[in-house]
């Protein structure tokens, strides 16, 4: 895993749930609990701009690049 | 048009592989039963069977047939001739052996078919279903690529061996020549299909990255 999404941590700091925040989004709450489990393999920005417009946070609290063991 | 907007083509195409698949089940069955009663029947019967070898009526000056021209109707052509003229060896026989490998030679052509049919009908089956692309069709296409090359090779082989045998025991007047020992008709269809099968891979690959964008 090279990027890791945290949207579980923001989540939380923010007191929200997975479910409402699909239904913000208009994305269904199986495709978001893809993105939140890191199965994704790639995100709109229009996706990651309208996280960010309702966690009110910034791409870089969402997403984390974390190096491959053979790094 | 797709086939979202004219659902009638693929559904005719599905009612005639149907169709198909039907008349192959039979056929396997009819050789089937031949194959095995025939020579019950034969023994100790004045039956006589017809066996059929594929054969070539060779090459060269030898076996070249003139064909005449009648000038009023054919301008501009001077001459015209027959040359490696092909056709069915047919011989009347009460020999069970002559027969034999002409009707395995089609059981096993009617069986591989009969799977390439299979094949095909689950393979539409999912794009009526609209899921066109899944792991199970890139299988079904790969083996499908793989089933046309076996009986590109299986089928011709069998038909040489047979027209050898056959051909060793007789004497006959023009030389017969062998069949080819390959199908290079069939052996391009396998290659396109195992191409197309790559291409279904690569489709497949495409739509699950799209499905997990999110």
């Amino acid at each position: 895993m090279s990027i890791r999404v945290n949207l579980d941590l923001m989540l939380v700091k923010r007191g929200m749930k997975l479910s409402t925040l699909a239904a913000a989004l208009g994305v269904t709450l199986a495709n978001l609990s893809i993105l939140k489990t890191n199965k994704a393999r790639a995100i709109r920005f229009s996706t990651l701009e309208a996280i960010c417009r309702e966690l009110d946070c910034q791409p870089g609290d969402l997403l984390e690049y974390v190096p491959d063991d053979g790094d | 048009m797709s086939a979202q907007s004219n659902p009638k083509l693929p559904r005719f195409v599905k009612c005639l592989l149907d169709f198909i698949y039907g008349l192959l089940i039979i056929a396997c069955v009819i050789l089937t039963l031949v194959i095995v009663l025939a020579p019950l029947i034969m023994k100790g019967s004045d039956l006589v069977f017809t066996a059929s070898v594929p054969v070539g009526l060779g090459s060269g000056e030898d076996y070249r047939f003139d064909v005449q021209v009648a000038d009023a109707q054919a301008k501009g052509i001077r001459a015209a001739s027959v040359s490696e003229a092909g056709g069915i060896l047919r011989l009347e026989t009460d020999n069970w052996v002559y027969l034999f490998f002409g009707y395995f030679r089609q059981l096993l052509l009617a069986l591989g078919l009969l799977y390439i049919f299979r094949l095909l009908r689950a393979i539409l089956q999912d794009i009526l279903q609209g899921d066109p692309f899944s792991t199970e069709n890139s299988v079904r296409i790969r083996s499908l690529g793989y089933t046309v090359l076996v009986l590109a090779f299986l089928i011709p082989f069998i038909e040489y061996i047979t027209a050898r045998e056959i051909l060793r025991g007789l004497r006959i007047e023009p030389t017969l020549s062998l069949p080819s020992l390959f199908d290079a008709g069939n052996i391009l269809v396998s290659l396109l299909i195992l191409v197309l099968a790559q291409v279904w891979s690569y489709g497949l690959e495409l739509k699950r990255d799209q499905e997990l964008t999110i």
